[in-house]
């Protein structure tokens, strides 16, 4: 069982990864056409973020993401960094897309990125301190390069 | 209406369900995933003949030789 969870967890790692690393680099070398949009009340979203320059950033955001993913560094920042781009898509499309396969894909990723969040969780459970004190970064930088 | 068709048809029915039935991405996704997974296989199974208990073999030694 262990193994098994082993194994899952890092089924969902590469899958997460390569999707969305392929995901991000296809939309600037364009290897393969990109996904046409559909009609779907999300759709607006969609338009207003490609004018704003927002779907550009989360393209980047995939490739870095799906890169930390795939090469397993840095993968708990890696899943917070793609967190936003995940919930996203989910959201835009998994109520609203008239398509069962885009609706099954989006919630798919959805969970499998809920597995790995919940695989990593003892890297977040410092975030639940129910009273924090500030340290601030400016105070100690090289705190940044002695975590590596 | 949603079905569970598959067909090796070079195209992705957007209206099944079936995982088998994958865009272009889902594809690399599944390819990173299976390829992930073999290659942890293979590392933990050589990391785990790396790790094998070390076989202490005792020898009687001559004390008073010189090497």
């Amino acid at each position: 069982m262990r193994a098994f969870g082993k194994y899952l967890v890092t089924f969902c790692r590469f899958y997460l990864g390569g999707f969305n690393l392929v995901s991000g680099l296809n939309y600037f070398l364009l290897f393969w056409p990109q996904p046409r949009i559909t009609e779907s009340t999300g759709n607006d979203y969609v338009i207003i973020s490609m004018e704003l320059g927002l779907f550009q950033f989360a393209k980047i955001l995939e490739i870095v993401g799906g890169a930390t993913l795939v090469f397993n560094r840095f993968v708990p920042l890696g899943l917070v960094v793609l967190m936003p781009v995940t919930v996203n898509i989910f959201l835009i499309n998994a109520p609203w897309s008239p398509l069962p396969h885009i609706v099954a894909s989006t919630t798919r990723n959805m969970i499998m990125h809920m597995i790995l969040l919940a695989a990593y969780a003892n890297y977040y459970y410092p975030m639940l301190k129910f009273r924090s004190a500030p340290d601030p970064v400016w105070r100690d930088p090289s705190r940044i390069w002695k975590s590596f | 209406m949603w079905t569970f068709d598959f067909a090796f048809d070079g195209r992705v029915d957007m209206m099944s369900v079936n995982p088998l039935e994958m865009t272009n991405f889902e594809m690399m996704g599944t390819i990173f995933g299976i390829a992930g997974v073999l290659l942890t296989l293979v590392l933990t199974r050589l990391s785990k003949n790396r790790q094998r208990p070390h076989e202490f073999i005792a020898h009687e030694i001559d004390e008073g030789s010189s090497d």
